[in-house]
């Protein structure tokens, strides 16, 4: 399960300003802000097909070649069961990055039951533990 | 202090939780961000990091749950979407879509300003298609008529995702704009893994026909209270056909009244052919009766052979109990 980035490598930053060119952020960077933005993107990281991506929280990262499949496992509280599907390919242009959520819940949970007690009747008892 | 004793009724209850995985399809290169050396240059030009800092994830979660469907769906199942966004980036004074072209995303703008543009307003017909995205119009430019203006984390052309018709409105940039796009195919994939979202678009698409309905002067369901209208809503079904699709025929039950909301239905009569040699089959003759276009309804009588000319969308079960 583990995720991989193959290979890390330095990049110069003519290469790395091509790739910015091609996402949408680029209409929005003049020439000297745009070397600036690509000095932001120091490495490049490249990964095997069929390798599954391990995304650092707090990167962004700008696909520059090659394309990335999202896909996922939700749960289904209707039916009890865990819905698995594709999601969408990513292309190259296309930013990423790991939404903060995720790197709270990436494991599954199990719990034997889970009981939901309305507070209010209790806060007699909750403020003598307090007290206590 | 003596313990409660909790029996649980079931051993193994096992809760998901929603994630996303990202996987290479071919041999892959990605920049990687320097975490300091970004939020430096972001620090920096304070203009760019609004459109930038709205391209992550967080930002886009908050957009996306002020859209009707997706409101209430749960944050984690909003982050999965929020991670299938695209974005696009248009310079002002842009065409972000024309009317009439097929649609096939929506939209949210993230940065910068835009327009949402309409012919003027020819009665039911323009009145009940642009009723799905739009309210009412307020200002008229040249040939078009200004419908509404948008700003950052205003959403538009989300029709598109569920039902197939063309764009009702013309958008256009009025300044450099950044936009988060959800396509029609990724909305369906995400709806394949979440599928409790398609009862709320079609719920949220209904109470928007409906509410246009009243002031559209339908005789049909002239008079009927607001609360009465309201109520219709829940036997208010959307359908949608395929050209040349026979919609029903002379004969059938006439169990549904039906409103164009968008595309043209022909409407044709089998007449008999009176032929002298009455020992000869008589071949029926289809006459056509005219055409109908959005706006336009029938099903009351349930006597002809109906068929579309083009894409469809209808309200049925409209009884005409309810509506006395």
């Amino acid at each position: 399960m583990g995720g991989a980035i193959s290979k890390t490598k330095r990049l110069a930053l003519e290469e790395r300003i091509q790739f910015i060119k091609g996402t949408p952020f680029f209409l929005y960077l003049d020439d000297s802000t745009l070397k600036e933005f690509a000095k932001c993107f120091p490495r490049i990281d490249s990964v095997k097909k069929g390798e599954r991506l391990s995304l650092n929280e707090n990167l962004v990262y700008i696909i520059a070649t090659g394309d990335l499949e999202l896909s996922t496992t939700m749960a289904d509280p209707k039916m009890k069961i865990e819905n698995k599907g594709y999601l969408c390919k990513k292309n190259p242009g296309d930013i990423i990055s790991k939404p903060k959520e995720q790197g709270l819940a990436t494991k599954k949970v199990r719990a034997l039951c889970c009981f939901a007690i309305p507070l209010g009747p209790l806060s007699p008892i909750t403020n003598t533990l307090t007290a206590i | 202090m003596k313990s409660l004793q909790l029996t649980p009724k079931s051993k193994k209850m096992e809760i998901f939780v929603e994630q996303v995985e990202t996987w290479a399809c071919k041999d892959s290169l990605l920049l990687c961000s320097d975490e300091g050396a970004l939020n430096s240059f972001l620090a920096a030009h304070p203009d760019l990091s609004t459109a930038f800092n709205a391209m992550l994830g967080s930002h886009i979660e908050t957009y996306l749950s002020n859209i009707p469907f997706l409101q209430g769906l749960k944050a984690s199942k909003l982050s999965v979407l929020a991670t299938m966004c695209r974005y696009e980036a248009l310079d002002a004074n842009s065409t972000v879509f024309e009317e009439n072209t097929p649609g096939d995303k929506l939209y949210i703008l993230l940065s910068g300003k835009a327009t949402v543009l309409a012919p003027q307003w020819v009665g039911n017909a323009t009145a009940l298609q642009q009723s799905l995205e739009w309210g009412s119009h307020n200002e008229r430019n040249d040939d078009n008529v200004i419908v509404a203006g948008l700003k950052s984390g205003d959403y538009f052309g989300e029709t598109a995702v569920f039902v197939n018709i063309n764009r009702t409105s013309t958008i256009r940039t009025s300044e450099k704009s950044l936009f988060v796009t959800v396509g029609k195919r990724t909305f369906e994939n995400f709806c394949a893994v979440c599928p409790e979202i398609k009862e709320k678009m079609q719920s949220v698409m209904k109470e928007r026909m409906v509410s246009k309905l009243s002031s559209l002067g339908i005789p049909f369901l002239d008079g009927i209270p607001p609360a009465s209208m309201q109520m219709l809503t829940n036997h208010v079904e959307v359908h949608e056909t395929q050209q040349d699709e026979v919609i029903f025929r002379e004969g059938d039950a006439g169990d549904r009244f039906y409103i164009i909301v968008h595309g043209e239905v022909k409407v044709e009569k089998k007449e008999e052919k009176e032929d002298a040699d009455q020992d000869q089959i008589s071949v029926p003759d289809t006459r056509s009766l005219g055409v109908l276009n959005a706006g336009n309804y029938f099903g009351e009588m349930g006597k002809y052979f109906t068929e579309r000319q083009g894409p469809l969308l209808g309200y049925t079960n409209i009884l005409r109990s309810s509506c006395q």
